[in-house]
């Protein structure tokens, strides 16, 4: 069964700080989720979960004091982190958020688009490009 | 918009626990120094602004081609 998830994010999103209500549906299969806003069903994001091609990008994460707050985080607290990806016509030019991941406590479904300081991470990075990478260094070994 | 002239190492108090500091200028750029508390978010205007053009470009994008069997195509390509 598909998941659906009412979310809260206290502050909005980026571009749309109007809207703090949200679905979560996270896929089974895949590592995709949509974000549907409620009051305007038109307005929605694909997410993906970022260590399917990135990874170290979990290690690297920190949520600092303030995104703690937002979301009532305590060190036990179950969360899960999402980015969202910009589709292109060509799959392979699709995108990946990592500057700014979605972090969501699934305990008491809340949601907060957290902005990284660090440059390490760009908004826009090709999804698909890692993988290729690797794949090309396994044909290398070959 | 409040204006205040400052030289440097002078310093604004906003409210009770935020307190900026002119730290260094030169030329065009003028270094800043902040110290708040760990809960208020402190960001470049820019940054937050182009995360916002971001993510209004995202939810754009996926109006027409979720529908046009781009997101399906993405989803087979992340399970294989």
């Amino acid at each position: 069964m598909e998941r659906q998830l009412k979310m809260n994010f206290p502050l909005g999103i980026p571009g749309f700080e109007a809207y703090k209500d949200w679905i979560f549906i996270p896929e089974d299969e895949a590592p995709l989720a949509q974000l549907i806003c409620m009051e305007n069903e038109y307005i929605g994001f694909v997410l993906a979960r970022p260590e399917t091609y990135f990874p170290k990008y979990l290690e690297d994460l920190e949520l600092d004091v303030e995104s703690r707050k937002v979301l009532e985080i305590k060190d036990d607290t179950k969360i899960e982190v999402w980015a969202i990806l910009c589709l292109a016509d060509d799959i392979k030019q699709t995108t990946i958020n990592l500057k700014a991941p979605i972090i969501i406590n699934l305990e008491n479904q809340k949601g907060y688009q957290i902005i990284l300081n660090e440059e390490k991470y760009s908004s826009r990075e090709l999804l698909f490009v890692q993988q290729d990478q690797t794949s090309a260094e396994e044909r290398g070994k070959e | 918009m409040l204006v205040l002239s400052r030289k440097v190492n002078e310093k604004i108090k906003i409210d009770e626990h935020i307190e900026i500091t002119v730290v260094s200028i030169a030329g065009d750029v003028v270094k800043i120094g902040i110290e708040a508390p760990k809960d208020v978010r402190i960001l470049r205007s820019e940054v937050y602004e182009e995360i916002s053009r971001q993510n209004r470009e995202a939810a754009e994008n996926i109006k027409g081609k979720a529908s046009s069997g781009t997101l399906d195509e993405l989803r087979k390509k992340m399970i294989e």
